[in-house]
């Protein structure tokens, strides 16, 4: 149920924004319907092993995946674009080699040490690509409704503050 | 056709017309409007209500698309605006595109605008500090070419006037270098800010007081606030966003809606303001040239008084660009002055260090505020080889970290995790600087903007003043961090850091005490037409260590109070 609610909250709020006044064009146009996630299933199957489903929600059920390609699609220049799809192609080539089997396929296991041992590698380009997913990944995890009603009570107006509280 | 001319002129005529609904146009209106004035306030911008026209106030974080940051394309098309810290994905709405307002850097200045109705009331940080009488008499002590015409005396009561229906928060202090205000109950230090505090007290002999800072949040709403239709502040800390409870003081939910109200109110969004008509028979300003920004269609109003508060470069380039057989060189400008003097607050630089003490304890809520600490360099009189001195803000936090060790399973018990690492302690640092005619603005000679306007000029830079300022703020606060016992200490010196990004610009068209000088009399009117007058950041002589805006809005209020006695007395 709940896991249900994070999916559709996180970057698909976009319905209350139908009601903006005209001058908010930066929002009307990225209507998120539009977007085309070619990597959808690679990517999830990416950010889930970066944080996995257990008894609770992972990053997939957050929306990680929807949320890293669009960064990569609207808020990084044409060198973390190559970085990052060189980067899934390596996955790939990973996968087949050890494997023989698209990333998105093996078990959660092989994917993680698929995964690893980007950031274990010996170019800087894997290493870049392993940190810059993982960082999208946590970011986007850290900031679903989720994350933060369940661990951080989060409320959007507290309506206090105290500077003297103990742990 | 006589007839029909005075109809229409008839139509656009009104006592007194206010150039910007920003923070200090805002008051203005209130002000005239009260005394029952008719009042036109233009806004170049288009129109934001108050609450309705606020997208983003009530977003949840995970609704960001991208979680808060500024595509790509956005920030390449604004590469000035994306500097600032206020250009986010919940408020970018409401600051100018470079693209759309372009103007010339003689000297990189980082020119952030806001237009819109109600300004950058609803962007600013809401510090609010009064001056001192030392801040007013800084510029005659220390021979800066330009003095003060005025003294604390003459703003105190303007300062409680605009306190009181603003709302300001804040601790009575009884310091001599800061003046207490009228002020609704403070925000809470935490404890390690009162531990730093108790640490200077002792180190310092009370010489270096630390406070918790002022600031125009309704902590404990009065009639009045609820009589304007605002409420008490919820410690959302979006503000930037526009707030739906009015807990902060804007133009938009404050002086605004209660100036419309009176009914004595016209405000025209939409409005460019191209220059000041100038009457020779009277000798005194008509009204104004206005080009519609939609529709680029010209337009004339006109009125007895002029008020501009169209945001400090702003009304340098109206007056600038207002010229006649009489000012060739624009509206009362004989001395040439005008445009020159431009000033503002030095931030190049900040600290941070941990605390390993007080781990018992934490934070709690969110405080749209941190402590304070006056000026404690050069206040009564000169002790270090730089002039004036510096204010910085100072907090100490504890919420929980967020530990991002591990891959897969390991990673995801770290994330939820509630953990407590140090207490991060921050300052940031508020130096004045020394106004010079070598900072100034100009209208470029043959380029102009969509609407006619002559693209601006903009020479300012920082000097070796700013520097040593800088530097000794360092020193001694990482002596001051040390003596606390504070750990890590480090100095963050801004390495893209230029003036514009403080949002702090003033003068151009300051007071003073001599019209060969200066171009405003003790009362913000020019002195060679005294029926307009400057009291936004434009008017300032010296910009002191104070986040400016309060002084804006009491300056205002003193001046708007005086014409309408000077109307009545039928002199303008």
């Amino acid at each position: 149920m709940e896991r249900r609610k994070a999916i559709q909250t996180l970057g698909l709020g976009f319905s209350t924004l139908l009601a903006l006044p005209s001058w908010v064009n930066s929002w009307s146009k990225a209507s998120f319907a539009e977007s085309n996630f070619e990597n959808e299933v690679t990517l999830a199957a990416l950010v889930e092993c970066i944080i996995p489903e257990s008894e609770t929600p992972g990053a997939k059920a957050v929306g990680a995946h929807l949320y890293l390609e669009r960064m990569v699609n609207g808020c990084y220049g044409t060198d973390v674009k190559k970085m990052f799809l060189a980067g899934l192609e390596k996955l790939e080539k990973r996968s087949s080699q050890k494997y023989n089997k698209a990333f998105s396929e093996l078990d959660l296991e092989k994917r993680t040490a698929v995964l690893a041992s980007m950031k274990n590698a010996s170019e800087v380009s894997d290493k870049r690509f392993f940190s810059f997913v993982k960082n999208l990944t946590v970011r986007a995890y850290t900031h679903s409704e989720y994350y933060l009603t369940t661990y951080r009570n989060y409320v959007m107006a507290p309506g206090y503050f105290h500077g003297c509280v103990p742990v | 056709m006589t007839y029909l001319n005075n109809k229409a002129v008839k139509k656009n005529t009104f006592d007194v017309i206010v150039i910007g609904s920003g923070i200090s146009g805002g008051w203005a209106a209130k002000e005239f409007c009260d005394h029952g004035l008719k009042t036109l306030v233009l806004e170049r911008g288009k129109d934001v209500k108050h609450v309705v026209d606020y997208p983003t106030a009530m977003m949840e974080p995970w609704e960001f698309e991208h979680l808060g940051q500024v595509p790509k394309k956005l920030k390449d098309e604004s590469p000035i605006a994306s500097k600032t810290y206020i250009y986010k994905e919940d408020s970018k709405h409401f600051i100018v595109k470079d693209k759309e307002h372009p103007y010339i850097q003689e000297k990189p200045f980082d020119w952030i605008r806001g237009y819109q109705v109600g300004g950058k009331s609803l962007l600013w940080a809401r510090g609010t500090q009064r001056w001192s009488k030392y801040d007013f008499e800084g510029p005659a002590r220390d021979g800066f070419d330009v003095h003060w015409p005025i003294g604390y005396d003459d703003l105190a009561p303007w300062y409680s006037h605009v306190e009181i229906f603003a709302g300001i928060s804040g601790n009575k202090d009884g310091l001599d270098s800061l003046p207490d205000g009228e002020f609704l109950k403070p925000h809470e230090q935490t404890c390690v800010e009162k531990h730093f505090t108790q640490k200077m007290k002792e180190h310092y002999h009370g010489k270096r007081p630390v406070i918790i800072g002022r600031c125009a949040h309704l902590t404990d709403p009065q009639p009045i606030h609820y009589e304007q239709g605002r409420g008490q502040c919820q410690h959302r800390n979006l503000c930037q966003r526009g707030c739906p409870y009015g807990g902060y003081f804007s133009s938009n939910a404050s002086t605004l809606p209660w100036a419309q109200r009176t009914g004595n109110l016209t405000l025209r969004p939409n409005s460019v303001v191209h220059s000041i008509i100038y009457d020779e028979k009277t000798g005194k300003a008509s009204g104004v040239n206005v080009v519609d920004s939609v529709t680029k269609k010209e337009r004339k109003f006109y009125a007895k008084v002029i008020f501009l508060n169209a945001s400090t470069i702003n009304t340098n380039l109206i007056l600038l660009n207002s010229k006649s057989s009489r000012f060739p060189n624009g509206i009362g400008n004989d001395n040439e002055q005008m445009g020159k003097y431009i000033h503002f607050h030095s931030f190049i630089t900040g600290m941070s260090a941990e605390y390993d003490g007080m781990l018992d304890s934490k934070t709690d809520g969110t405080r749209p505020n941190g402590s304070y600490i006056p000026r404690f360099r050069n206040v009564k009189e000169q002790e270090t080889d730089f002039l004036r001195g510096y204010a910085a803000g100072f907090s100490a936090n504890r919420s929980p970290l967020t530990n991002s060790e591990g891959l897969g399973m390991e990673l995801k018990n770290n994330l939820n995790k509630t953990e407590y690492g140090n207490w991060h302690v921050g300052s940031h640092f508020m130096g004045e600087t020394v106004p010079k005619e070598t900072n100034y603005v100009k209208l470029d000679d043959t380029q102009i903007d969509d609407w006619g306007v002559p693209l601006l000029r903009v020479n300012v830079e920082l000097d070796d003043n700013d520097m040593k300022m800088a530097k000794d703020y360092e020193e001694q606060m990482t002596e001051m961090l040390t003596v606390a016992g504070f750990k890590n200490i480090k100095a963050n010196r801004k390495t893209t850091w230029n003036p514009g990004l403080d949002i702090h610009e003033m003068g151009g068209v300051v007071m003073g005490t001599d019209a060969k000088n200066s171009l405003l009399n003790k009362w913000n009117q020019l002195h060679h037409c005294k029926n307009v007058f400057v009291t936004d950041g434009a008017c300032m002589t010296s910009n002191s260590t104070q986040n400016p805006s309060l002084t804006y809005m009491a300056l205002t209020a003193r001046a708007a109070n005086y014409a309408v006695e000077e109307l009545k007395k039928g002199n303008l």
